[in-house]
């Protein structure tokens, strides 16, 4: 029984985390969903009132709770819904990521993107990326060898 | 006068006249500066409420501590006004300081002195590599007349060859490195506790509803706590060196500090604790900022 489990595990299947804000792109993902647009169904979404919102201690938290990438998106420039929380966040997320590549965890496991809500298309395209991107390097073997004690 | 040679005992007796003025003249309810330690030599941080004690000020080439930290302090706070003895590195944090409304700039008399860098177990430390204020700037009173030659430029220094070994690291070989950084960590927060940007009363690190970072000292919590540690001070660290100086377990946060700070020159054209008037670049934006990162 238990052999026959581990007989159907053939491929690794990356797990990704989305942090997207309410306004634009949750709701960019959500008329993916009702276009019937196809796209990767690795992406677990998590969503929140704006990108300024979103705090890096959260992208920390997905990867220590086994997540191999993590995407970050909301409103283009200009759009946002609360005027400039997305600025806050560009600079916030690029000082972030230089670090996380300092610290020698590879870029490709942490996008950023703006999907506004008409952006279904773009949306779809930008998770079969990531999970594609992601699946090329594997399962995140050096986060996840970070153990607790 | 224009010189690299700095005659001690005229400094340390100005410091003494100055702050004798300052504590008489009740201008002042308190002069934090450094004093005999039981290193002879190497003073530790002293604090003076007496007009009769300024004899008990000392200063020279060991006076590497950022007595700054010390503002925010509940046992120093209320006993502003305060004097205080900075070189030109510590005076950033006061204006970093002011900046973030952490005190008041008319409660502060800081007593600038110039500085040809400091000696850390008889090394120039690496916060002195690249001063641009050895001649203290944005204080309200530099010691002596002596100006420092600031134009020699140091390029042999481990800085530099640490900073060159991580950049030519792949990025699993850096991972590793900071892995095994990271895992000497024994959550101590003494790198917390010395840095004068560090004052929130209740740190990340504490909350527990949610936990962020696992407070065990294990792989996991300490690569939480020195990322976010070190990424709650981008654009406000003035790289005063003082929490690797302070770590016990010899971390290199020094080069953690380091490459951040020049990201935040190279991107946004700010170096921290320079101009009362600048915020810090993560406090704000500018339409134009850079997103080629972003898709
Ligand atoms: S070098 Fe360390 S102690 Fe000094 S300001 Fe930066 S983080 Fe704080
Ligand atoms: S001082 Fe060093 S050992 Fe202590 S918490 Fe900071 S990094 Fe860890």
């Amino acid at each position: 029984m238990s052999k026959n489990k581990t007989e159907l595990k053939t491929e690794f299947e990356p797990r990704i985390i989305a942090f997207v804000c309410q306004w634009c792109t949750y709701t960019g993902a959500d008329l993916a969903g009702t276009s019937r647009i196809q796209y990767a169904p690795n992406v677990r979404i998590i969503k929140l009132p704006c990108t300024g919102r979103i705090d890096v201690h959260f992208i920390l938290k997905a990867f220590e709770q086994g997540a191999d990438g993590v995407i970050v998106s909301g409103c283009h420039p200009g759009d946002c819904h609360y005027t400039s929380g997305n600025y806050y966040a560009r600079r916030r997320f690029e000082m972030f990521k230089n670090m996380m590549n300092f610290l020698g965890i590879d870029e490709k496991r942490l996008q950023f993107a703006w999907v506004s809500a008409a952006e279904g298309r773009k949306w779809g395209s930008l998770v079969d990326e990531v999970t594609n991107n992601v699946r090329a390097l594997g399962p995140f073997d050096n986060y996840k060898s970070l153990k607790i004690f | 006068m224009t010189t690299t040679n700095i005659n001690y005992s005229d400094l340390q007796q100005e410091i003494r006249d100055l702050s004798k003025d300052l504590l008489e003249s009740k201008k002042v309810n308190i002069v934090i500066g450094y004093g005999a330690g039981p290193l002879n030599e190497k003073p530790i941080p002293t604090f003076i409420t007496n007009a009769a004690d300024v004899d008990r000020l000392l200063y020279n080439e060991h006076c590497y501590h950022n007595l700054s930290v010390y503002l925010t302090k509940a046992e120093i706070r209320p006993k502003a006004p305060w004097a205080i003895v900075v070189k030109g590195c510590d005076a950033r944090s006061i204006v970093g300081l002011v900046v973030e409304n952490q005190i008041k700039r008319e409660d502060v008399f800081t007593i600038g002195m110039p500085c040809n860098g400091v000696k850390i177990e008889g090394n120039l430390p690496s916060k002195c590599v690249n001063c641009t204020v050895k001649n203290p700037a944005n204080v309200s009173k530099v010691v002596s007349s002596i100006k420092i030659d600031s134009s020699a430029i140091i390029e042999q220094h481990p800085l530099h060859q640490d900073m060159e070994m991580l950049n030519k690291m792949s990025a699993e070989e850096r991972f590793q490195f900071w892995k095994n950084e990271f895992d000497r960590c024994i959550r101590c927060y003494a790198c917390r506790q010395i840095c004068p940007h560090c004052f929130c009363n209740t740190c990340i690190a504490e909350k527990s509803t949610p936990q962020w970072i696992s407070t065990t000292p294990g792989s996991r919590g300490n690569f939480a706590w020195n990322a976010i540690r070190a990424f709650h001070l981008v654009g406000r660290c003035v790289e005063c060196m003082e929490c690797s100086r302070s770590c016990p377990m010899g971390i290199r946060l020094d080069l953690l500090n380091h490459y951040l700070a020049e990201e935040v020159k190279n991107s946004y054209n700010f170096i921290s604790g320079m101009d009362f008037e600048q915020k810090p670049p993560l406090t704000t934006y500018n339409l134009k900022d850079n997103q080629d990162f972003i898709k």
